[in-house]
């Protein structure tokens, strides 16, 4: 469902009068690779490639990324590195790499609970996908909150439920000189189930306050 | 190989990504291979199956396009056309147009998986152009073998325990699935799968036999578990001949799910949908090429 979001965000953008470049990372969708050959510096270099490809694509001077969950962590990881970023929006931000996988454990337990011949956990496979144990190390590595030389002029996070590791995330942020804002965007209440959920993520409410934020500092600039 | 983004149809509305061999390994002469949206799902398909297979055609020597129907992933949604079974056959008419251009294709095999297979299976009886069709949980139709075998469920321990395991985690989560017995929890979760209107079983059994009349090459892979379909001797029931299965591939993976959630379960489609194309429409000008050793694990 990210896809569909993402599309439906990025044409939201366009009417904005915003140059969009939405892409895959190596391994997933329809860019190369398998899925079991993704690393961090990959989609941190990925990211760099997409940057670049924008700016020479469209003369656009100035790049804002925007991320949901993981790929707002490599967002903002990479925004450490040759990526000079305006906004940086965070949309749902994995700010710790071993919660985030604890959190990926429980939906596969709940997944293979679905298979009458489950479960039968892999070490090699999460939520349906080869996980390589490099892949594993270098995530549960990341922790958002103490990650050197995140840069970008304006912070502006996403969230869809209140988290304290968020707060901590833009304290720290807002120590380093970055400007911050949050957006509280809650699901409906009656969201309980995966389905919904998609829907939710289909909902335009997110969509929306992202495409405000970034019009708004746009003006605002 | 070489993959390409692709805007086709009235106004490049449509887009999709096309798979071909390295020109040394192609074969100029083959069917090219189409697959689309399974379920609202973008062209990628479920757990990127499609991407897989796709790309192991290629190493094989066939050519694909996986593309986005109207309104879907990231395809323009038609002005004032139907978002449905016609106007999926108008979209798979589009792309057959885009191959016989753009690489001078002549024949096509549609791949159809759970909702796909509608618009696969109308195109193939309709379209001679269509020389061979893979469905993927396709339409299956409850015979006597079915229930006869039916009484198995209740007999499945994994089905019991499956059922106690969710029934256990909705307590903790104080969640209210309307939770039964195993058999209501799973037609109920079957539900949104199968609430599709089925050719009917004499129209399905007479496609099947006027396709293969046509000379047309049919593989059909289904999964147990919650699925309609509960063993290998289903599909001859259904069609009403045991003769024309013969000529069939048909393959019951009892082991696998609807999505084919695991890595082993995935590969092995992707490998048997390759297998089959190698066989039907020419073999391999190379050897595959291995695929990383997570991949290589059995089921």
């Amino acid at each position: 469902m990210a896809h569909w979001a993402f599309r439906r965000l990025s044409g939201l953008l366009a009417r904005e009068g915003f140059h969009v470049l939405r892409f895959d990372w190596s391994g997933t969708g329809d860019s190369w690779g398998h899925t079991s050959e993704g690393t961090v510096p990959i989609w941190l270099d990925d990211l760099a490639a997409a940057a670049r490809e924008l700016k020479d694509v469209t003369g656009a001077s100035a790049i804002s990324l925007v991320g949901r969950r993981f790929g707002a962590t490599l967002a903002a990881l990479a925004s450490a590195g040759t990526i000079e970023v305006d906004t940086l929006v965070l949309w749902d931000p994995v700010v710790s790499g071993r919660a985030y996988f604890g959190e990926l454990e429980d939906i596969d337990r709940r997944e293979n609970t679905r298979l009458l011949r489950g479960p039968r956990l892999r070490p090699d496979e999460l939520v349906g996908f080869p996980v390589a144990p490099e892949l594993r190390r270098s995530v549960e590595e990341i922790d958002l909150r103490r990650a050197a030389g995140v840069r970008a002029r304006r912070i502006a996070l996403v969230a869809d439920q209140h988290r304290n590791e968020y707060r901590e995330l833009l304290e720290v942020a807002h120590g380093t000189g970055i400007s911050t804002s949050y957006d509280h965007v809650p699901e409906d209440p009656s969201v309980t189930n995966a389905g919904q959920r998609e829907a939710a993520l289909l909902s335009a409410r997110s969509l929306t306050a992202i495409t405000g934020r970034l019009v708004g500092e746009a003006q605002r600039d | 190989m070489i993959e390409r983004a692709l805007a086709f149809g009235v106004g490049g509305a449509l887009i999709g990504v096309l798979c071909e061999p390295p020109a040394e390994s192609a074969n100029a002469s083959a069917p090219a291979v189409l697959m689309w949206n399974v379920g609202i799902q973008h062209r990628v398909g479920p757990y990127r199956i499609q991407v897989d297979v796709a790309r192991d055609l290629a190493r094989r020597g066939f050519a694909s396009l996986r593309f986005d129907l109207s309104g879907m992933g990231d395809s323009e949604a038609r002005h004032g056309g139907p978002v449905d079974l016609q106007g999926a056959l108008g979209d798979l008419r589009d792309a057959i147009s885009l191959l016989e251009k753009r690489r001078g294709t002549r024949s096509f095999v549609v791949i159809g998986f759970c909702s796909s297979v509608d618009a696969a299976h109308e195109l193939a009886v309709e379209d001679g152009r269509v020389v061979g069709a893979c469905f993927m949980e396709g339409y299956a139709y409850r015979t006597r073998g079915y229930w006869l075998h039916y009484p198995k469920r209740l007999l499945d321990r994994h089905r019991w325990k499956r059922y106690l395991a969710r029934r256990l985690n909705n307590l903790t989560r104080r969640r209210n699935d309307n939770l039964g017995n195993p058999v209501q929890e799973e037609r109920a979760a079957m539900g949104s799968i199968f609430a599709r209107r089925y050719p009917t079983q004499d129209r399905f059994a007479a496609d099947v036999r006027s396709l293969r009349q046509r000379g047309c090459h049919l593989l059909f892979i289904y999964v147990g578990g919650d699925s309609e379909f509960n063993h290998l001797g289903q599909f001859s029931e259904m069609v009403g001949s045991s003769t024309l299965v013969e000529d069939i591939d048909v393959e019951y993976y009892g082991e696998a799910d609807h999505t084919f959630f695991r890595v082993p379960d995935r590969q092995r489609v992707v490998d048997r949908v390759g297998l089959w194309m190698s066989e039907n429409f020419g073999a391999a000008l190379t050897d595959p090429q291995p695929l990383p050793a997570t991949l290589r694990t059995s089921g």
